[in-house]
This record gives C-alpha cells, sequence and structure tokens, in this order.
C-alpha cells in the first residue's frame, strides 16, 4: 500500500485535438424509448401463439414449481388453440387432484372426459398444484367470458370448503396479472379482499411491490416476451427444482409433462405407515368443524359454520359467473374411509350433502365426485389413479352435459 | 438487493421526471434530499432511520463547529455505532464467551433487545463517510454548512445501500456542477451504465451463484480442471456482482448529473497486490489507506512498522466486510501479500532474481497476482477450514 | 476507449463519424432497453420454486 495518493491520468487531448465522442445521448435515448415499445409491442405479439402446443396441462417445469409462472396471455392462448369458437369451452381448474397428479399425461382424467363429452365441447385443463378453487383457470375463464360466452368452469373443493376471491398467495401473480390488465369483472367482494390484502400492514411493503410489477407489466408486457423466450429459446436462469447444470438453460419446451404414475407406484410406496397414520387423522377430520347430532341421531352443521362457509362461497365468484361454476366436491380414499365407523361416514356424507345444498343455494352447480370408488382408483389420500379419473370422468361428464342444457349451450 | 425492486425502479423514474422539471439547481437540492429521506425510510424503516439521523446530525454539528475535540468525538462515536450494531455479537463472542459463556449469553440477550433486526442499511458506509468527513474537517478541510447538502452527501440514495464510499469535496462539486446544467449526455451515459450493472448481476453473476452454489457441496469429487473452472465462477462471480451493483450506482447518480467515484478499474488485470488494490473497490481501498494506513504511519518508519500497518489495515477492511473470523483472515492474507509485494524485492539473492524475472516475463507476476486474489476468494465465501480444504484441493493434494 | 480504437475513431471522415456514431447509439439504446426489460420480469419471478405438498 502506498502513502500517495494516485495522481490522475494525463488528459489524453492535450495532444491538441478534442476526440468527439462516440455517443449521440438523444439518439441513445431514442434508441431507449423506441426499444422499450418494441420490447412491449413483441411481449404482446408473442404470447398470442399457444408456447405449449404439445401439453395437456401447466406441470413442473411450466409451473411456479420450477420458477416458472405463465401468464394470463399464455394461458389464454392454450386455451384458444384448444377451443374452436363453435365449441363449448369446459375449463378444468382447482387443485393438483384435478390437474391430475398421479396420472400420466396421456391417461389424465381431462382426456378421458373430452372423449365422453365429444366434439362438442373442448376440455382444458387449467389446474395448478396446491391452487384453490378461485385461482389460475377462474381467472382465464372469466377472462374469456366475452369470447366464449358458453363456458363452464369446473374446481373442486373438499366438504365446507370455499375459497377466497382473491386465490392463495402462490398463484396471486395470476390475478394481479388479470387484475392490472383489466381482464376481470368487477367484484365487489374480490375488490376489497384485495384492497385489504394490499393494505396488510404485516405484508405492505412485499405487496406493493408486486403491483407495481403488475402495473408496469400491464403496459410493459415483460413477462409474457420473457416467458417466450423461456418456453422457446432458453431458460434464462436455473432453478433448483431442476438442478442437472446441463438442462438448467434448456427452453421449457424441451420439457415434457413426466407426472408420476401411481399405477406404476407400489402400493407401498404409496402408503408407507407413516403417511397412512398421517393422512388417517387428516382423513377422519375432513367433516370434523361444526357437526354435532340432533335429537334423532342426525349430523347437523352449526348454524355459525353454515353461514360462515355461505358467506365465503358468496363472495368467491361474481354472481354472473356462478350459474356456469361447477364445484366437484372431492373424498378421501376408501383405503382410508372403509375403516371408518359408520356414524364417521355418514357424517362425511352429510357434509357433502351440505356443501353441495350451500354451493347450489348460491347459483352454482355442486356434485359429489362419488362413492363409486376402490382403494385402487386412489394414488394416495386424495389423488386419482387414471383408472380413478376414468370414473371421475364418467360421473362429471353428465352433470357438464346437463348443465349446458341447462345454461342454454345446446341451442 | 434494493435495486432489484420495482419500488426502486419507479421511485428513481418518478424523482427523475421532477428532478428534470424542476427549474433551478437549489429546488433540485431540496427535492432530491427530500427524495433520499423518503427513500432511506422506505428501506431503512424507523429502527434503521433512528440511528443514522442521530449519526448525521452529530457529524454535521461537529463539523460546523469546526473544533477538533468535537470531530474526533463524534468520530469515536460513528466507530462505536458500527462496531454496536454491526459487531457487538461478534465481540462477545471473541472476547467475553472464551472467560464467562454465562455473562456472554447476558450481554448478548441485552444487546439484541436494543438492536434492530437487522444494522441499519448501509450503516457500514455511513460510518466511513461521516468518519471521512470528520477527519478532513479536523484538519482543516471547508466543513459542508448548508444542511441540504449534507443531508444529499449523507443519504445520497444511489450510493446509500453498497456505496462507492464517497468522498465530500468530489461530491459536492460534482453536485453542484450536475445539478446546474442538466444535460442529455447524463442521462444516456446513466442508462448504458445501468443497463450494464444489471446486466453483469442479473444475468451473469446469479446464474454463476447458482452454479456455484450446486458444485460446491460436490467440490471434492470435481475433476482437477473442474476445480479452477469453479474458482473462476466464484472469482468473477464476486466481481460481476459487485462491481454491478456499483455500476448501477454511478449509473442512478449520473442520471442526475452527479459523477460517483468509480469503484473497479479491471482488477484481474491487475499485475500485482498492490495494482490490485488499486482497481478492486477503489472507494475503500482508498478510505483504508486514507483514514486508517496513513495515520497509523504508512509506510513512514521502516519496513516493519509499514508491515504492521498493512496488516492491521487489511485486517481491519475484512472485518469491515462481516462479523466472522474468514473475513478478517481473508484481510490479513491481503496484508500479507501486500507487504510482501512491498518488500520481496529487498530478499538477499532472491529478491532481485524474482523481480528480473517478472520484469522480463510480466505475465507471470499476473498469473500469480490472480492465483493469490482467487484463491483468496475461497476464504471470503466459506469457512476456514472448507477454504483451506478446498485450496489444497486446488492443487491436487 | 482503447488507444488503437480511438485512433480508428479519430482518422474517421466526420459523416462516416456521425453516422457511424448515431447507429451506434441507437443499437446501445436498444441493448439498454432489451436488458432492462429483461431485469423487470427478472425481478417479479419468486426467488424459490413453489414447493407442493399433497395434501
Amino acid at each position: 500500500m502506498s502513502d500517495s495518493t494516485p495522481q490522475p491520468s494525463p488528459d489524453s487531448s492535450s495532444r491538441g485535438t478534442v476526440s468527439q465522442p462516440f455517443f449521440r445521448p438523444w439518439t441513445l435515448l431514442a434508441g431507449f424509448v423506441v426499444g422499450l415499445g418494441l420490447m412491449a409491442w413483441a411481449g404482446r405479439t408473442v404470447i398470442q401463439r399457444d408456447l405449449h402446443p404439445n401439453e395437456v396441462r401447466f406441470h413442473p417445469m411450466i409451473a411456479p414449481d420450477s420458477q416458472y409462472e405463465p401468464t394470463m396471455g399464455e394461458m389464454r392462448a392454450f386455451v384458444r388453440a384448444r377451443c374452436r369458437p363453435d365449441q363449448i369451452l369446459v375449463i378444468v381448474g382447482g387443485n393438483s387432484i384435478l390437474l391430475g397428479v398421479g396420472q400420466p399425461a396421456d391417461r389424465v382424467w381431462t382426456k378421458r372426459l373430452q372423449e365422453i363429452l365429444g366434439e362438442r365441447y373442448a376440455v382444458v385443463n387449467l389446474a395448478f398444484r396446491g391452487s384453490s378453487p378461485t385461482d389460475g383457470g377462474a381467472f382465464v375463464a372469466e377472462s374469456l367470458r366475452d369470447e366464449f360466452p358458453r363456458q363452464i368452469y369446473i374446481a373442486n373443493v373438499a366438504a365446507l370448503q370455499a375459497a377466497d376471491a382473491i386465490g392463495i398467495e402462490s398463484y396471486r401473480f395470476i390475478l394481479f396479472d388479470a387484475y392490472y390488465k383489466g381482464l376481470l369483472l368487477p367484484w365487489a367482494p374480490r375488490d376489497q379482499e384485495l384492497k385489504d390484502h394490499l393494505a396488510d400492514p404485516d405484508h405492505k411493503t412485499a405487496r406493493f411491490e408486486r403491483r407495481l410489477g403488475a402495473q408496469a407489466d400491464a403496459l410493459l408486457h415483460y413477462r409474457d416476451f420473457w416467458n417466450w423466450w423461456s418456453s422457446t429459446k432458453f431458460f434464462t436462469f436455473a432453478t433448483p427444482f431442476q438442478p442437472n447444470p446441463k438442462l438448467a438453460y434448456k427452453p421449457r419446451a424441451y420439457f415434457r409433462d413426466e407426472e408420476n404414475d401411481y399405477e406404476g407406484t407400489p402400493f407401498e410406496d404409496r402408503f408407507t405407515p407413516a403417511t397412512v397414520a398421517n393422512d388417517t387423522v387428516i382423513a377422519r377430520a375432513y367433516s370434523a368443524a361444526a357437526y354435532t347430532k340432533n335429537n334423532n341421531g342426525v349430523w347437523q352443521l352449526a348454524p355459525a359454520a353454515r353461514q360462515q362457509f355461505l358467506n365465503y362461497a358468496k363472495r368467491a365468484f361474481p354472481d354472473q359467473l356462478k350459474p356456469r361454476t361447477l364445484i366437484l366436491i372431492s373424498r378421501n380414499s376408501p383405503f382410508y374411509t372403509q375403516k371408518f365407523e359408520p356414524e364417521l361416514r355418514e357424517r362425511d356424507d352429510q357434509a357433502i350433502q351440505d356443501t353441495i345444498a350451500g354451493y347450489e343455494q348460491l347459483g352454482y352447480s355442486a356434485l359429489d365426485t362419488g362413492k363409486g370408488y376402490t382403494i385402487q382408483d386412489f394414488g394416495d389420500r386424495t389423488h386419482l389413479t387414471s383408472t380413478g379419473g376414468a370414473k371421475l370422468a364418467a360421473v362429471t361428464a353428465p352433470k357438464i352435459q346437463a348443465l349446458a342444457n341447462q345454461l342454454g349451450y345446446l341451442k | 438487493m434494493i435495486f432489484t425492486t420495482y419500488w426502486f425502479f419507479a421511485f428513481t423514474a418518478l424523482t427523475l421526471a421532477v428532478y428534470w422539471l424542476l427549474p433551478v439547481a437549489t429546488l433540485r437540492w431540496w427535492f432530491l434530499a427530500a427524495a433520499c429521506t423518503v427513500f432511506h425510510g422506505y428501506f431503512a424503516g424507523p429502527a434503521g432511520m433512528a440511528p443514522i439521523v442521530v449519526l448525521m446530525a452529530i457529524t454535521y454539528v461537529a463539523g460546523f463547529s469546526r473544533q477538533k475535540w468535537a470531530c474526533l468525538a463524534a468520530m469515536i462515536l460513528c466507530a462505536l455505532t458500527l462496531c454496536f450494531y454491526k459487531y457487538a455479537l461478534f465481540f462477545i463472542g471473541v472476547a467475553i464467551e472464551p472467560l464467562s459463556s454465562g455473562l456472554a449469553a447476558q450481554l448478548c440477550d441485552a444487546a439484541k433487545k436494543i438492536m434492530p433486526g437487522a444494522p441499519p442499511l448501509g450503516i457500514s458506509f455511513f460510518a466511513f463517510e461521516f468518519v471521512h468527513y470528520l477527519f478532513e474537517v479536523r484538519r482543516g478541510g471547508e466543513p459542508i454548512r448548508h444542511p441540504v447538502k449534507f443531508l444529499l452527501f449523507s443519504i445520497f440514495f444511489p450510493s446509500l445501500v453498497a456505496g462507492p464510499i464517497k468522498r465530500y469535496p468530489q461530491f459536492l462539486a460534482a453536485l453542484e456542477t450536475g445539478s446546474r446544467r442538466l444535460v442529455a449526455s447524463n442521462f444516456a451515459d446513466g442508462l448504458r451504465r445501468i443497463a450494464i450493472g444489471f446486466a453483469k448481476k442479473v444475468a451473469i453473476a446469479d446464474n454463476l451463484t447458482f452454479l456455484i452454489d450446486h458444485q460446491q457441496p460436490q467440490f471434492a469429487a470435481l475433476g482437477l480442471f473442474d476445480r479452477w473452472v469453479f474458482l473462476a465462477m466464484l472469482a468473477f462471480r464476486i466481481l460481476l456482482d459487485f462491481s454491478g451493483y456499483s455500476d448501477i450506482a454511478i449509473g442512478v447518480a449520473k442520471l442526475f448529473g452527479v459523477d460517483l467515484p468509480e469503484n473497479f478499474n479491471w482488477p484481474y488485470l491487475a499485475r500485482n497486490i498492490q495494482d490490485f488494490w488499486q482497481r478492486w473497490h477503489i472507494s475503500l481501498s482508498s478510505w483504508i489507506r486514507d483514514y486508517i494506513y496513513i495515520p497509523l504511519g504508512g509506510s513512514r518508519h521502516g519496513p516493519v512498522r509499514r508491515v504492521t500497518n498493512g496488516l492491521i489495515a487489511f485486517g481491519l477492511c475484512g472485518l469491515w466486510h462481516g462479523p466472522a473470523w474468514n473475513f478478517v483472515i481473508w484481510g490479513l492474507y491481503h496484508g500479507v501479500g501486500l507487504a510482501l509485494c512491498a518488500t520481496y524485492e529487498k530478499i538477499p539473492g532472491v529478491g532481485p532474481a524474482i523481480s528480473g524475472v517478472f520484469e522480463k516475463e510480466p505475465s507471470i507476476s499476473f498469473v500469480l497476482t490472480q492465483m493469490f486474489v482467487w484463491i483468496g476468494w475461497l476464504v471470503f465465501f466459506y469457512p476456514v477450514a472448507e477454504a483451506l480444504k478446498m485450496a489444497r484441493l486446488l492443487f491436487g493434494l | 476507449m482503447p488507444n488503437a480504437l480511438r485512433k480508428f475513431w479519430d482518422q474517421l471522415p466526420a459523416s462516416a463519424a456521425t453516422i457511424l456514431g448515431h447507429v451506434g447509439s441507437l443499437v446501445v439504446g436498444f441493448l439498454a432497453a432489451f436488458v432492462l426489460h429483461y431485469v423487470l420480469y427478472r425481478i417479479g419471478l419468486p426467488s424459490k420454486p413453489f414447493i407442493y405438498v399433497a395434501f
């Protein structure tokens, strides 16, 4: 280390000539502004095409599991590529059960549903792992209400379950995308929920950040452009979900839907003692909340609990979308339920009846996914195997057809 | 990271727009000062802002008074504040824990009750800039009388979080010149610099981070060549990350017409350690030189004092990076390197020979310098034992 | 600017230098927009994968 402060180097123009600068500021600024505009235009344009033509659903490599967040534009293009204007659009939302976890892509239940419903319908799977009924596919369906007025939206819940109108945190990026691009209906309960969500003092900074991002994206379409780039050219960063460095930067189109096949997985691997112990507790609690037996020995839902459920369900979807919304009530695997005491099974059945009644009272359609499943139809406590999925399709299809008829889609 | 937030983008765009529209420099200073206060408050929060505001006020008053004792007292206060917020737990662990773990635990609990969850945002940079200011005023420099200019020097938002460490005469001159006449070239130059900084950081450094984190657990299983590739990735990651951040800070400041000091000058082209430290984190190394090494006596009292002063300066430089022993050791490692660099020629017999070789073949000196620096990064990033193991594995040992 | 490049630049006729300067500035402006567009995308992505736990 030296004691003296380094002296500046001699001025290069001391030879007498003044070199003109290379960069022209106004031209550079013009290039920047035009460049941003071009990128925004490019984002709007490239997202019109279907980025996932070979996929039947948003599998983990094109989902937040691998830090990929599909945009509204992307999902809308996904739908447009699979549904003609003359078809009745059936969008399947909900969680991993309807996504078809445990069902390989060529035997996913929505494929079977399409086969049963026939050409008059187009079934599009927009479910996401861990999602709620009001997430993802729900917003896509809503945004396409004018383009595909003959639409049915399907999601699933457990008994007495409803969802926040703004969905859950993991998929809230979809709500923000849709909301700040003006794709959603005005719906006061949802608007209020969003306002409260943004105003929450514990998370204000992070949520304001997300809001700013969504507003900027509505203008600049950077998520659309870079999702297109990441899907078709190369992925621009590595994710721990795909730890192999050789595959880290492959475009997402490179990866196939490699969903685990429950039917190919040995039973004892799926129902380990620890899993069974844990899931037994969960299954037994399926309808535990707020049920008591009345004087006649019939399970009754406490009025306060019923009202709470109804309030939630009422706010979940805009009123004009409720009639075309079909809520499937998912059950647990008979591996667990057949071991229950009869009165526990009765309570579960009552809870499902009450859930259906509640939803229908509010203007939705609702359906029990049925009791005709065997142990082999389930891959774990909640997810169906391909065989079980085919049964689900068989149960759901008539309800969809009836609903389409009721809504006047078949005229 | 603050620069990689939408809020930062929106804040900068809005502040810049208003700044450019204001007709006179004085109004721009006031507005920019208010904006910087909002910025600091947003990211630091009240708990993080309060100690900085107090230090700022004390530094301003002490400087204004031009009293040597006041400046010295304020300098000590700044240093103690930095030590408390950043190093209290470390010092308790080092000095008290070996003697009495019970007392150490009590002191830690007491300290944690007073401290916020994390040290106040940018405390290291604030402390260094205030000490620089007070030191210069104490030895006759003109204090900043205008409170708005002082506030701008203190919490100028582009350099608030991660430097460069500013020197107040240059900053004020740049502020006054730049704010009086706004020109398109400021905007163009700033934009270019910001884009370069983000490209370095987001496009390259962050990806190197993934590869490094993925490969480090398997370092022993890598082939010899791959281990050196890993080392290169580590070296370039920190360079691109840090210099990228500096580029963004310098670019943003340039948008406002303010020139911040350069912080990096192609450090991996350095031909010796001394050259390296004139290219790497220049604002820090020059601060260490001017306010620790030279006040300790520099090289004015013979080679032994020179080496000792260098070791102290660089030990503290290492400690500044974080409250952990590996940082101190990294600093001392470089102190030793600098000492060797300054004195090897005087080693009887061998010294002149080596010097001759380096003169004849400068690439040898370059390669040795880079190896020294790059291997030093191991102890910067990993616990000492792990770093030593990795260093041995680099040579197949 | 490296010396060789500066020499070349200084020796260019004024008209050529002007055109080159404008073209270069336009390109750099586009690149800056490209980079910032990407950065805006990148900073909005989650920092960790979404961990799905079957329930």
